[in-house]
């Protein structure tokens, strides 16, 4: 059973398996429900219905993070190519994983290309970014960088 | 406050690039590698990295640098890997919370690899 931050890390890592060098998460409370905005730069390798029998963004055999995130939403989930880059958007309910936004966002930013993730909740934006992590030297890979992730995630909470 | 669109991004990467301290990870006496495929993910995954990552920062342990890769085809997952230079690649499998615990304290802080967890070892 995948939670929501769990989706937005499948849908963070077909992104990454697509090539995307960079990717852009939107996740927005919209009362119960969270609306999720995945855009990536990566290659679009889908043929025909890419939700319901396990089409993959990661080549024949492999990849059912798009299948997985269709029955999470039940259907509530679109994905379509425009110039030179992927959207993926999604509903789901909301089940909390995002309170703990160090746990849900450390795995994110541990991936290799640049993410940009921001979250809004009532009425509030919280912005996140791997430059973001550059400059602060807050690249959760190691003790120290981990420490200053968990200082940069609680100043922007 | 205007959307940022991916052109938008592009460019702020590139100025930003210039700036990058670039991180050196092999200078690093341990590697920790999470298989965060899919399947990974399905069986928890996020949670062992995670763990990893708060034993690591509790820890001190500043030797240890952590990466996340794709799925780990034909192993239970979830997956941990460990390198240490001298000591070659452990492979643990079925790794859970408190497994992800004892990896941290027994091989990464304590320097012996835990047995009952290993499914495979390369030089």
């Amino acid at each position: 059973m995948h939670s929501v931050a769990d989706l937005v890390l499948e849908a963070v890592e077909n992104s990454t398996e697509a090539g995307a060098g960079i990717i852009k998460a939107l996740a927005e409370d919209e009362g119960g429900i969270w609306m999720i905005e995945i855009l990536d730069d990566g290659e679009w390798v889908i043929e025909g219905d890419p939700f319901p029998e396990g089409a993959t963004t990661k080549g024949k055999g492999r990849g059912r993070g798009l299948s997985i995130i269709w029955e999470a939403s039940r259907g509530r989930c679109s994905l379509t190519r425009g110039e030179g880059y992927t959207q993926l958007r999604f509903r789901v309910e909301d089940d909390g994983s995002f309170g703990d936004l160090f746990h849900a966002l450390l795995p994110v930013f541990l991936r290799n290309p640049d993410v940009w993730v921001s979250i809004r909740s009532s009425g509030v934006e919280k912005r996140f970014s791997t430059d973001d992590l550059r400059r602060e030297d807050a690249f959760p890979s190691d003790a120290s960088g981990i420490r200053a992730f968990r200082a940069y995630i609680e100043r922007q909470g | 406050m205007a959307k940022l669109s991916l052109s938008d991004l592009h460019a702020i990467r590139e100025r930003e690039e210039k700036n990058l301290k670039k991180r050196d990870i092999h200078g690093r006496t341990v590697h920790v590698v999470v298989a965060m495929g899919t399947s990974g993910i399905e069986k928890g995954a996020k949670l062992v990295l995670n763990t990893i990552a708060d034993e690591v920062e509790k820890r001190g342990l500043d030797n240890v640098i952590i990466t996340q890769t794709g799925a780990a085809e034909g192993r239970p997952e979830p997956v941990v890997e460990v390198f240490k230079p001298g000591e070659g690649l452990t492979i643990y499998g079925n790794v859970g919370k408190d497994d992800a615990i004892r990896i941290v304290a027994e091989h990464l802080e304590g320097g012996k690899a835990v047995d009952d967890l290993v499914i495979g070892h390369e030089e």
